[in-house]
């Protein structure tokens, strides 16, 4: 980074550190940073590409910027020194904010869709596509046009050269300041930056000399548009990023809107309506068409050439739209008005929606229904074993999306927000501001629930330009965490003093990375009173009582609690590299990655004893690693007595709902036979058994996985609604795998055993616990049984594939062994029948075989 | 008589036991004597003895899958059939053993 001062003219070099290159939002920030100023401002990739104009937002997108490229900015004029140090303000702070990370599963393309085994039976008509945002929505189908001519406007002859330079420079106005006008008012704040984003299109220097260059050309303002809008489509194409190629559609989309306002209104595409419930299908949608659209009926998105990371994508992901791209011929697949159903999750578009398509659809709805409603109580409750024992449940974030998200699904407090995304891949530190920002944004989300901030965990493995870092052999054993803080004691204090300043308005607490010794963790809490000293100094708010705690993940802090519980106030145990430290083992390296296991009888031993050692003070303990958000591990978390476990969050529902189910008592007991074990083979046919009183027998069998007077109307329907019975119960996450696996076995011979029972089974590794589904229809439906009747009750089994003869696995299948020999007596079949409802049927399993 | 027996299915989850049960049930019910060892997942289960399987007068195999440790049963007067038509009918089954 070199900055030459010359008389007016002056020079700035920077490195993009972007991920996505110089995409459309970080051009119109640096486009924006130049704006106020009178001199002439250039910008070049490289030193030998051509400057292109710095005002021109399309200019600067075309360059093709990829990370690592260098750029060089010059200024000439009266006031070059200002326009560089403006640019050189904006590349080192908010430009990085523009940089939207790709979507995770952007880049998973799909390989093939299987149908589900209902609508495979019935040859449903589909297309596949990519998944980008999940769900399923139904209506009619909507064909959206891109950006065509009008039929008057083709032929329309053109005015004077000067009316029609009027009509484009008018519209283009009038654009940008309504882009402008509805940025402001824009909720969403990715909304809001999009709509400035293609305000600056509108205005582009570039875009404007083109349109007003094929006006001069004899054609009308409209023919004009159109034809620049190709030119720079054309150009922008041959990027070689796919995240500029998506920017494509920016350019049309502000073409679009010019098009209209100069076309009075009546460009079809602009202006697409939606009377009723509606799926659009558009080779090319622009994120404004969208916007334009009557969300209120928007049920779904089938796309063409629209990438995964354009605008129009992310909207739909923020509005929850189920979306699909890459899907060939899209605008031509359905005549308009027809019915579809887009399968968001399965990655699908049915475009043959028959009565049966809809019924399956129905029944699915009611399925994510129920599952809904079963767990909203426990988002709602505070999650209390049976016998009373409070267990927190936090989440794991690093931005305040995912906490608003979580706290949705019953976060009770953010348990480790990590830091470090702020600080890496930029040239500089963050500034206190932007980090507080950050921060205030997640306490605010988190809306008076605690939140654990921990101080920046860097090292040798996750470098940072600014950071000067020595060459370690073995960077997970030297300068990280709380280690760096030494040599870099700014970067530390401006960070507590974001957080503190943060802690003024919510629950804060402030943690610390890679504490080994009560003198770092002495040192540390020292480094957070002088951060506050500084505040008060200044008079800004702060939580004096803001509570500091240590990251115990070296084995060290064990044996040292009593020591750590004097310096500190809290403690999170960091499982993954607690475990990596203890077994001395690298869990990327092949060779030893065996030896990684939480489950290590050793593991618990130190938990227990670092968990003691906490209680014993009376000190807050919670757990933040990968461990504690594994549902088998939930027994442990318990019986360890820690306060609180911090998981991702998509599991913190699942495991409220869990921790109701459990026995504090029962799960120390297992903790202390776990600890006893001398293998993690041991300790994990324990935790499949579960912990006593959970039961292994009534786990089996369960009320609500009995359902009396099932509309199921086939064989098909009655069997996916026993699985969705385990599905809703928390059984399989994966009731599709069940299915087919169920399917695999009754291709074998039917499972229909005569008398109108059935007893469809599998060995699916997507089953969690063997189960016993029980389904009562109030009509019998064919099974192609032995004794050719149809069949009116349907016994589910399914039975994990990883479930052994030995341990606990030996007693559940007894209890299936034990159903099957009972179903050849003609009582046992008559008692079933007879019973009336769930509860009756479970009573009657339970005493018949012989379940406590 | 005295009748052996093994049943073995596919999963081992149902089938071979309801199998093994339908034999039992209807050789007793025919005043014969009757063992049956079931394959199942939980492995062999009510396991046949050496003195057991050289007592009996037949054995009768209800299986889809190959019978584990069938060197046991050489030079003895057998019969093979599939799960299903063990449950369906057992009776036939026997006679098809000469019971």
């Amino acid at each position: 980074m070199t900055t030459r001062a010359d008389s007016h003219r002056e020079r700035y070099q920077f490195v993009c550190a972007l991920h996505n290159g110089v995409h459309a939002r970080p051009a119109s920030m640096l486009a924006e940073s130049v704006a106020p100023f009178t001199s002439e401002v250039t910008i070049a990739k490289g030193i030998d590409s051509t400057p292109v104009n710095a005002r021109s937002v399309l200019s600067i997108v075309g360059l093709d910027v990829h990370k690592g490229d260098v750029c060089v900015v010059a200024a000439t004029g009266a006031d070059a020194v200002q326009a560089i140090a403006a640019v050189r303000t904006c590349v080192e702070g908010r430009l990085a904010e523009g940089d939207e990370l790709p979507a995770p599963d952007a880049a998973r393309a799909q390989a093939s869709v299987k149908l589900p085994i209902t609508l495979r039976k019935q040859n449903t008509r589909h297309v596949a596509g990519r998944r980008v945002c999940g769900g399923v929505g139904a209506g009619a189908g909507v064909l959206v046009k891109g950006l065509v001519l009008p039929a008057e406007a083709l032929d329309a002859k053109p005015g004077s050269t000067n009316e029609e330079l009027g009509v484009v420079r008018g519209a283009a106005a009038w654009v940008r300041e309504d882009l402008e006008r509805r940025s402001g008012l824009a909720h969403d704040r990715m909304e809001a930056e999009l709509l400035r984003a293609h305000a600056q299109i509108a205005g582009d220097p570039a875009l404007l000399a083109e349109i007003e260059g094929q006006v001069r050309g004899g054609r009308t303002a409209a023919q004009a548009l159109v034809a620049a809008a190709e030119q720079f489509v054309a150009r922008l194409r041959t990027a070689a990023s796919a995240y500029i190629r998506d920017r494509v559609v920016d350019v049309q989309d502000v073409c679009m809107q010019l098009l209209d306002r100069v076309t009075g209104g009546k460009l079809e595409a602009m202006n697409v309506r939606l009377e009723r419930d509606s799926v659009v299908f558009a080779e090319m949608l622009t994120a404004n068409q969208l916007l334009r659209m009557d969300r209120r009926f928007l049920r779904g998105l089938v796309l063409g050439g629209v990438g995964a990371t354009s605008h129009t994508v992310i909207l739909s992901r923020s509005l929850r739209i189920p979306t699909l791209i890459d899907v060939p011929g899209a605008a031509s697949l359905v005549g308009a008005g027809e019915q579809v159903v887009v399968d968001g999750d399965a990655g699908f578009v049915v475009t043959g929606v028959t009565p049966g398509v809809a019924r399956y659809y129905e029944r699915q709805k009611r399925t994510m229904d129920r599952l809904t409603a079963r767990l909203a109580p426990a988002a709602l409750k505070a999650a209390v074993t049976s016998d009373g024992v409070r267990l927190e449940v936090g989440v794991n974030a690093t931005l305040a999306d995912e906490v608003v998200a979580a706290v949705d699904r019953g976060a009770e407090g953010v348990g480790l927000l990590r830091t470090e995304l702020l600080f890496l891949d930029r040239q500089t530190p963050p500034t206190e501001q932007e980090q507080f920002e950050s921060y205030d944004a997640v306490v605010r989300a988190a809306a008076g629930r605690p939140v654990i901030i921990r101080t920046f965990d860097i090292g040798g493995d996750k470098p940072a330009t600014y950071l000067t870092m020595p060459k370690e052999d073995n960077p997970f054993l030297g300068v990280r965490g709380l280690r760096l803080y030494e040599k870099h004691p700014e970067l530390l204090r401006t960070q507590l003093r974001a957080i503190s300043r943060a802690s003024a308005f919510g629950k804060v607490k402030i943690m610390a990375p890679m504490v080994a010794t009560p003198t770092e963790a002495a040192w540390f809490r020292e480094q957070v009173r002088d951060a506050q000293k500084d505040l008060a100094t200044a008079g800004v708010a702060f939580d004096a009582g803001a509570p500091v705690g240590v990251m115990i993940e070296i084995p060290a802090t064990a044996l040292v609690m009593d020591q750590l519980c004097e310096e500190v106030d809290f403690f999170s145990i960091g499982t993954n590299d607690l475990c990596q430290y203890w077994m001395a083992v690298d869990r990327g390296n092949a060779a030893v990655a065996g030896l990684y296991n939480p489950h290590q009888p050793s593991f618990l031993r130190l938990l227990r004893t670092i968990v003691d050692g906490a209680r014993a003070r009376g000190k807050w303990i919670g757990v933040c690693g990968e461990m504690a958000g594994d549902r088998v591990n939930l027994p442990l978390m318990v019986g360890l007595g820690v306060d609180e476990i911090s998981v991702s969050p998509g599991e913190v529902l699942k495991l409220k709902a869990a921790v109701q189910a459990l026995d504090a008592s029962a799960c120390r007991e297992l903790l202390a036979a776990a600890a006893a074990c001398r293998t993690p083979a041991a300790v994990e046919t324990l935790l499949r058994a579960g912990p006593r009183s959970s039961g292994t027998h009534e786990s089996i069998l369960d009320a609500e996985l009995i359902e009396v007077g099932s509309d199921a109307c086939s064989k098909e329907e009655a069997i996916r609604e026993a699985i969705d019975l385990l599905f809703i119960a928390g059984r399989t996450n994966d009731a599709q795998a069940v299915e087919e696996a169920v399917w695999a076995r009754e291709a074998t011979y039917s499972t229909g055993l005569g008398y109108g029972f059935a007893v469809p089974h599998c060995k699916s590794d997507a089953v969690a616990t063997p189960t016993l589904a029980v389904l009562k229809l109030r009509t019998p439906v064919e099974w192609g049984s032995m004794d050719g009747l149809p069949v009116g009750i349907v016994m589910l089994l399914a039975v994990p594939a990883s479930e052994s003869a030995g341990g606990g696995g030996a007693a559940h299948m007894k209890v299936f062994a034990k159903l099957a020999r009972k179903l050849m007596h003609e009582e046992f079949r008559a008692r079933v029948e007879g019973a009336a409802n769930s509860e009756a049927i479970a009573a009657c399993l339970r005493e018949e075989l012989g379940l406590a | 008589m005295k009748i052996v027996a093994v049943t073995a299915c596919p999963t081992g989850i149902a089938h071979t036991y309801m199998a093994a049960e339908m034999l039992e049930k209807t050789a007793k019910a025919m005043g014969h004597q009757i063992r049956v060892e079931t394959q199942g997942a939980m492995g062999i289960e009510n396991e046949l003895t050496t003195k057991e399987i050289a007592e009996a007068d037949v054995a009768i195999f209800a299986v889809d899958i190959e019978v584990e440790h069938l060197e046991r049963f050489k030079d003895k007067k057998s019969v093979r059939v599939g799960v299903s038509e063990a449950i369906k009918n057992p009776k036939g089954v026997l006679a098809k053993a000469g019971v």
